[in-house]
């Protein structure tokens, strides 16, 4: 049950949006249509050096993968976020946002939409930011596996429409998500779609 | 040798070597074509190497970058590291351990006395101290390329920190193709991780040559 106070954000497939939300608040990215990753960071709203880190979590955790009722941590090991629900349970946060670099360098074709620059505008609609401090992402719904003899893959998200996963903040925070322009290698069905964030002080139900 | 240039430098550039004690970090020069050897001369010792591109310290050595330049996990013989903007800033050339991590966080200070080490620097002080002593100031430390720590890798992504391997002698050797100010620093023990104390002395250098 939504209530009024309930803040929606649409952001379609490559493009990015940022939002901010309160300790105590809880944050919903929605996959809308499926098969969609979602590049997504959070910073500190009082202190951009501190923000959502994947490396952190990943020792915190260990483990390369999270679910519900793990901890996100920042870059300073403080708690920022809590998974509460998770109807899909694959998520990644060890490839790094595409970037200017990844499209001209690996693929030939500058000019590409890519998810940092998206997060880096993202954040910096509610406060000024240095490039450097858009955290590594946790890219929601991404498929990224461990494969024999520790190689990595990136196939596309088993999500489907209406696939979401909840976080209880537990920090003031400015989030940023990128439903990833990645349309060129495998990774979202090679059709970038639109995703839904909602901000919303009690968890969200029938989205 | 340096690199087989069709045209050779006529002077070939300044070489380094360095013992770095244990539990602190040296940063230094190192130079397109040297080669840049980092040695465990006791065992069991995990070197942190950060590297930021000369004259554009916004640019450098990226673990993540690094992953999926070769969609790979693990740092294997062969394997170009490459930077945030996805340039190899050197190559794995030798390796006696095999055993490296790509994936594992810089020890802090904050962390270890959380962890029951109060008042300790961790190998991102010890960086950020040994960059000053050079007159570098990187906007941002990155994440580290761990040589030698070991953390286990499961198939469904668990962590596991184990033993390290290295062994008295042990070293890698780098090919560097980017001019860039690096910093490789002795870690300290993690008490929730491998088991080591106290930390022992890390060997670097860089040479125009394959050192012996």
């Amino acid at each position: 049950m939504n209530t009024p106070d309930d803040q929606k954000y649409f952001v379609d497939g490559g493009f990015g949006i940022g939002f901010a939300a309160k300790s105590g608040q809880y944050v919903t990215i929605v996959d809308l249509k499926g098969a969609q990753a979602g590049d997504f960071v959070a910073i500190n709203q009082n202190n951009p050096n501190e923000g959502l880190s994947a490396v952190r979590t990943r020792r915190h955790l260990r483990s390369l993968f999270f679910g519900i009722g793990d901890t996100l941590l920042s870059n300073h090991d403080n708690p920022m976020l809590k998974v509460v629900v998770d109807t899909i349970g694959v998520h990644d946060s060890t490839v790094p946002a595409c970037d200017p670099t990844r499209y001209s360098v690996d693929f030939g074709v500058p000019g590409h939409r890519n998810c940092f620059e998206n997060l880096y505008e993202g954040l910096s609609a509610y406060r000024e930011i240095g490039i450097l401090d858009v955290p590594e992402p946790f890219n929601l719904f991404q498929n990224s596996p461990v494969l024999g003899d520790g190689r990595t893959g990136v196939v596309n998200p088993p999500s489907k429409a209406g696939d979401h996963i909840v976080f209880e903040v537990l920090m003031d925070v400015i989030c940023a998500l990128s439903p990833c322009p990645q349309d060129i290698i495998p990774g979202n069905g090679l059709c970038p779609t639109e995703m839904k964030s909602i901000v919303s002080n009690h968890i969200p139900r029938n989205e | 040798m340096p690199l087989l240039m069709k045209d050779q430098a006529e002077h070939l550039p300044s070489e380094t070597t360095l013992e770095i004690p244990g539990g602190k970090a040296c940063a230094f020069h190192v130079y397109q074509g040297q080669l840049l050897s980092i040695v465990d001369p006791i065992g069991q010792q995990p070197a942190t190497l950060f590297a930021f591109v000369e004259g554009n310290l916004k640019e450098f050595l990226s673990p993540h970058h690094t992953r999926v330049f070769s969609n790979s996990f693990v740092l294997n013989l062969g394997m170009r590291l490459v930077t945030n903007h996805r340039r190899p800033i050197m190559v794995l050339g030798k390796d006696t351990v095999g055993t490296h991590d790509l994936l594992w966080p810089a020890l802090d200070a904050r962390y270890l006395s959380s962890q029951g080490l109060p008042d300790t620097n961790g190998c991102v002080e010890n960086a950020q101290n040994a960059l000053g002593k050079l007159d570098v100031s990187p906007p941002r430390l990155p994440d580290p390329v761990n040589l030698f720590l070991n953390v286990e890798l499961g198939n469904n992504g668990t962590l596991t920190p184990k033993p390290l391997k290295s062994r008295a002698g042990d070293h890698v050797l780098f090919r560097v193709l980017i001019d860039c100010v690096c910093v490789v620093s002795s870690a300290h023990k993690d008490p929730s991780g491998w088991l080591k104390s106290p930390p022992t002395a890390i060997q670097v250098s860089t040479s125009n040559l394959v050192p012996n």
